[in-house]
């Protein structure tokens, strides 16, 4: 067990930089686009953080009890989907601010659950198999176990987590409203990209 | 006169350095200088900046597509500025190679001396651009000023190729944005799905944004709406010792500047009309208003400036090009 804790810290510390690097372009535009508080700023952090969480936990729950039926193909099928619907959010996002005018974009500032966006971003985000997962999911299906691929998987969580602290002081630019603007921006077309990405991606 | 003599001087000496010493490289190299030292002689003598500028602009452009795109001579392809902007990171941490810091290097000092006026000055894309703009005498679509979305739309763009270079070791702007990729070898992975994405993405951003729309509106769209890299030198052109204001009391709010202006950059703020700061300095607005109201600091030094980066970097490849025609289709 003290094995699988202290794999899953060192592969999070070791692969977290691009953990950021991948979370980046979807989360980044969503924290500048608002001007807010540092407190709110830290709950939205920690909210898009437990998503990834969930996310994380889940896919240790499906190594380690499916661990010997989970094909490459179906992995990377879970991840296009979950690219595919980050983008969507995104896009989504970036209408509601970029045209609150639209009747469209109205409706949806009062659909129930938009306002937990950091939340479905990070389930979305953790879904997607970014090189440092695969690392963690070859070791993991060596060792087949559900309470250990969890457990690894919280610990490699907690070492990528380090490297999303910047993101907590993003709202000192947010304050700017040209950067406002620019991220909103960024937001639609981040999202248009990886939708094309997710395309590409499952080869239709 | 004793500028545009130093102007041909200098250039003369560079292109010659550079190239084989015989009587047709010779002549080729004193006709390009003379050609561009008499531009800036021009510019200087009718105190309008913009006219000439665009002649050698254009030239540089089509120039350029003939050398590099339309295959003539054997050329290398030079590394693109646009790519630089959003490629940043990658520049410093895995690209510290000779050639890309000196691109770097050559690139710092064209911002420290001229800084956005690149755009209007030495950009093959502007030189596209500009061209279409003014193929029609007025415009079909009349556009003022953009939308807020549109006129953040570079700012987005270059903020999410930034983004986006943490994980794709690749030029994202060159595999899926840029319109001449049409027309030059993909460096990514053989997926047809992408393949064809990438396809119609570059050929409807090109005849789109380069051709009908400059066509249309009499706007430079590329530059003005999308260019991440004219959004980066928006930011670091700050650092230029050259600007473009206009004066508030001999402004007679005719409005002849933001139907001018093809890159939307006269904005309006407390009822006054400035600058902003996405501004290229391609003096067209100085040339037309009827108040004078909008000038240039140093003038002399700035046109001076970009006469010399402009017929340097032409320089680098025009006389070498016309030389190569010439041998292969008299000699």
């Amino acid at each position: 067990m003290t094995e699988v804790i202290i794999n899953g810290v060192m592969l999070g510390l070791s692969t977290g930089i691009s953990c950021l690097g991948y979370c980046s372009p979807l989360f980044v535009p969503y924290l500048l686009s608002e001007k807010t508080e540092f407190k709110t700023n830290v709950l939205r952090v920690s909210e898009f953080l437990s998503g990834r969480l969930l996310a994380y936990i889940l896919w240790g729950f499906m190594i380690g009890k499916f661990s010997d039926y989970i094909e490459s193909d179906y992995m990377k099928k879970v991840s296009v989907y979950a690219i595919l619907f980050s983008s969507i959010l995104l896009i989504t996002y970036g209408m509601m601010k970029n045209f609150p005018q639209l009747k469209f974009c109205q409706k949806l500032e009062h659909t129930k659950g938009i306002h937990r966006f950091p939340l479905l971003l990070g389930i979305t985000v953790g879904l997607n198999i970014c090189p440092p997962f695969v690392m963690g999911i070859s070791y993991l299906l060596n060792v087949g176990k559900v309470r250990e691929s969890m457990i690894f998987f919280i610990f490699f969580f907690l070492g990528t987590s380090v490297y999303m602290i910047p993101y907590i002081f993003l709202n000192l630019f947010s304050s700017i409203e040209r950067i406002q603007y620019v991220a909103r921006v960024t937001a639609i077309v981040s999202g248009v990209w990886f939708f094309i990405y997710a395309i590409t991606l499952s080869g239709w | 006169m004793i500028l545009s003599i130093l102007l041909f001087l200098i250039l003369l000496l560079g292109t010659s350095i550079h190239s084989k010493f015989d009587f047709m490289n010779f002549a080729v190299n004193f006709a390009y200088s003379l050609f561009v030292s008499f531009l800036f002689f021009r510019s200087m003598k009718t105190k309008k900046i913009s006219q000439c500028r665009s002649v050698l602009f254009i030239l540089l452009s089509v120039f350029f597509i003939l050398c590099f795109k339309i295959i003539f001579t054997s050329f290398f392809t030079p590394y693109c500025h646009i790519a630089m902007s959003s490629n940043l990171i990658r520049f410093i941490y895995n690209a510290f190679s000779d050639w890309k810091v000196q691109l770097g290097i050559l690139w710092l000092i064209v911002t420290l001396g001229i800084g956005q006026a690149w755009c209007s000055w030495i950009c093959f894309f502007g030189g596209i651009d500009e061209f279409f703009s003014k193929l029609l005498p007025r415009p079909i679509l009349k556009v003022r000023r953009l939308p807020t979305f549109w006129a953040n739309f570079s700012l987005g763009l270059l903020l999410f190729l930034f983004l986006v270079s943490f994980i794709d070791d690749k030029s994202t702007f060159c595999i899926w944005f840029c319109p001449l990729k049409m027309t030059t070898a993909f460096c990514d992975s053989t997926n047809m799905t992408a393949r064809t994405i990438q396809i119609v993405l570059l050929f409807s951003l090109g005849t789109s944004l380069l051709v009908f729309l400059p066509l249309m509106t009499k706007k430079r769209t590329f530059c003005g709406v999308f260019c991440p890299f004219g959004a980066w030198q928006s930011l670091a052109g700050r650092i230029s010792p050259f600007h473009v204001k206009i004066e508030s009391q001999k402004c007679g709010k005719c409005d002849i500047c933001m139907d001018i202006c093809s890159l939307f950059a006269i904005g309006e703020k407390d009822n006054e009309y400035t600058i902003l700061s996405n501004c290229t300095k391609c003096g067209m607005c100085i040339d037309q208003c009827p108040d004078n109201a909008i000038t240039i600091n140093h003038p002399k030094y700035f046109l001076f400036s970009c006469y010399l980066i402009s017929g340097a970097m032409g320089a680098s490849f025009i006389p070498k090009f016309i030389v190569n025609c010439i041998e292969k289709l008299f000699l």
